[in-house]
């Protein structure tokens, strides 16, 4: 679904990210983690094409992304910002409606169906209820959702999430995760970077582990996530502890040791 | 600012409201000015046209060449201002921008202000206006394009100092005016004023306006698009750069028509705008026509207020200016 193969790209001479390669399958959920400054952010950037890459090759369901404009790679892979300031007063119902925007032409407006496809996504996280509310006026979380939601109006087989849990509280970060559930469950393969190592034990199919730049391992959560190198990356002793949880399902967490 | 969300269903009652005010603004300043007409008169020539009777000649004269232009000339102006400053602060992600904030008002200033040092004709100082308001934001963009950091920054940063160059080279131009005509014309141009407009004037600036308004009412759904930022709109499919260099094209046409039939009118492109947003919301879809009847009734009765405030004209943008500082002000404030 999409490959990533060599690539290598940055900010003009510096190469912030150098040779990566991985690739997900439908319904993958694929966290990106490492410490600060060590390329997630510019990863994402690269493949959503935001910043032009050195080398290497991205490859979007076998289409090659440097082929591809704006509009049809819009048709497969959407982005969910870290909610950010927004100065003018749109609802959410509009916010989320501007997701259909590729399939309009230049001079167009949505059409009712359109509309209705927003107010489907909205339902999808169940949060109908927002519709109408001020993007300027709802809580962070809710912001965060309402972009998912949007994304998901887009209708693209692959999602890609900056920190889609970055400042937000406990109950929110779990809504996220829900969020993130519903997307698989139709099929599409979602890209998130986060800072919790544990995250990728609850939700994600693969983990890529970066340190400056490079690969420090991609596989299966338990394979890649172990004290050995989560220490060699961020530098401090860390344990992988497994844990029942009041279901007796077994969970894995991740602790800095002292 | 305190937004309550404004019901869809409401819009086209609103625009209704709004009509109907703006038309009524109309038919009040065709009575406005020093020559007085009466309710009786005014109903009579508006109901029956042009009659023949010689009674209303004089008055069918004052409200066809003089009162009429006038009213066509404020309330484009109005209405173009609104347009273009709406666009500008959805573009730049700035509610604080206003149509000039790409050095179109400096340049058509220094292009007017070098016509009338030449001492060239009334409408050649139109021209020389609009061009050079063009030129300069036409600059601005080829700087801002080139720069190697943000996009939208570095074009406001180009329009920044190039409108400050421009005003450099106005006041260079006001030391070296002719004190008993030139430095007057070109003082009296710069504050803006209505009083010179004529049917020959605004039909050479009304046809690149009322195209600019098209266009950018034709871009609506695109201008919510550009609100979100270059890498958003890129994800969401659409290309930033095209889309913008279409919507300031527009808006710089409008506002450099808006100069030169007015010269320069402040804060109107930056007040309205916003009024306008915590009536229907940011969305382009609604905000552009109700922006268009709210400032076009608005500039038409300062214009109104200019005229018969006292026996001396006001200057238009004075007024404006007078208005608008404490708006701003109200702005910063409540600004969340």
């Amino acid at each position: 679904m999409l490959k990533v193969e060599n690539l290598i790209g940055g900010y003009g001479s510096r190469e912030v990210v150098n040779n990566i390669s991985f690739s997900i399958e439908e319904g993958d959920v694929l966290c990106v983690l490492g410490p600060n400054g060590c390329g997630k952010s510019t990863l994402l950037k690269l493949i959503l094409r935001f910043l032009p890459k050195k080398s290497g090759k991205i490859l979007l369901q076998g289409l090659n992304i440097d082929k591809l404009d704006r509009k049809s790679m819009a048709h497969l892979v959407s982005y969910i910002p870290q909610s950010d300031y927004m100065p003018f007063p749109y609802t959410v119902i509009e916010m989320v409606t501007m997701g259909r925007s590729s399939r309009l032409g230049r001079w167009e407006t949505p059409s009712k169906n359109d509309i209705d496809f927003a107010y489907g996504s909205l339902e999808k996280l169940r949060i109908t209820h927002l519709a109408d509310k001020l993007y300027t006026q709802i809580s962070g979380g809710e912001r965060q959702l309402v972009l998912m939601a949007r994304a998901l109006c887009q209708d693209t087989k692959i999602l890609v999430m900056d920190e889609p849990t970055a400042s937000l509280d406990f109950s929110n970060q779990q809504l996220i995760m829900d969020a993130i559930d519903t997307a698989v469950l139709e099929g599409r393969s979602v890209i998130l970077t986060t800072h919790s190592p544990s995250q990728p034990f609850t939700i994600a199919t693969k983990v890529l582990l970066l340190s400056k730049g490079e690969t420090v391992g991609f596989g299966k959560p338990l394979d890649v996530l172990t004290s050995e190198s989560l220490e060699d990356v961020y530098g401090i002793p860390m344990d992988i502890v497994a844990i029942e949880d009041r279901n007796s399902a077994r969970r894995n967490i991740c602790l800095p040791v002292h | 600012m305190k937004f309550d969300t404004f019901k869809a269903e409401n819009y086209k009652w609103l625009v209704l409201l709004l009509l109907i005010v703006g038309l009524m603004a109309v038919i009040i300043s065709l009575n406005v000015g020093f020559y007085n007409i009466s309710a009786r008169e005014l109903f009579y020539i508006l109901s029956k046209g042009d009659v023949g009777n010689e009674d209303y000649d004089s008055i069918i004269i004052i409200i066809k060449n003089i009162r009429l232009p006038r009213i066509i000339a404020a309330f484009a102006i109005g209405v173009g201002l609104s347009q273009a400053g709406a666009a500008y602060q959805g573009m730049f992600k700035n509610p604080l921008v206003s149509p000039d904030i790409l050095g179109v008002s400096s340049g058509a200033g220094l292009g007017a202000s070098i016509a009338l040092t030449m001492g060239l004709p009334d409408y050649m100082v139109q021209i020389y206006a609009f061009i050079c308001g063009i030129v300069v934001v036409s600059l601005a963009y080829f700087i801002g394009s080139n720069a190697k950091f943000g996009h939208d920054v570095s074009l406001v940063l180009a329009g920044s100092m190039l409108g400050a160059l421009s005003s450099a080279f106005i006041t260079l131009l006001k030391y070296l005016a002719d004190p008993t005509d030139t430095l007057p014309a070109i003082t009296f141009w710069l504050m803006g004023s209505l009083s010179k407009v004529t049917i020959d004037s605004l039909a050479f600036a009304l046809a690149p306006m009322i195209a600019g308004i098209i266009v950018l009412y034709l871009l609506r759904w695109r201008l919510n698009i550009l609100t979100l930022g270059d890498e958003e709109a890129q994800a969401i499919g659409i290309d930033p750069r095209s889309t913008r260099l279409i919507a300031v094209a527009a808006a710089t046409i409008i506002s450099a028509s808006a100069v030169c039939i007015g010269g320069l009118i402040g804060w109107v492109g930056l007040m309205i705008p916003h009024i306008a947003r915590g009536i229907v919301g940011a969305d382009y879809r609604r905000l552009l026509p109700t922006a268009a009847l709210i400032g076009g009734t608005f500039l038409l009765l300062m214009d109104d207020l200019a005229r018969s405030l006292s026996t001396m004209e006001i200057p238009l943008g004075v007024l404006t200016a007078v208005m608008g500082a404490p708006f701003f002000v109200v702005l910063i404030v409540k600004l969340k």
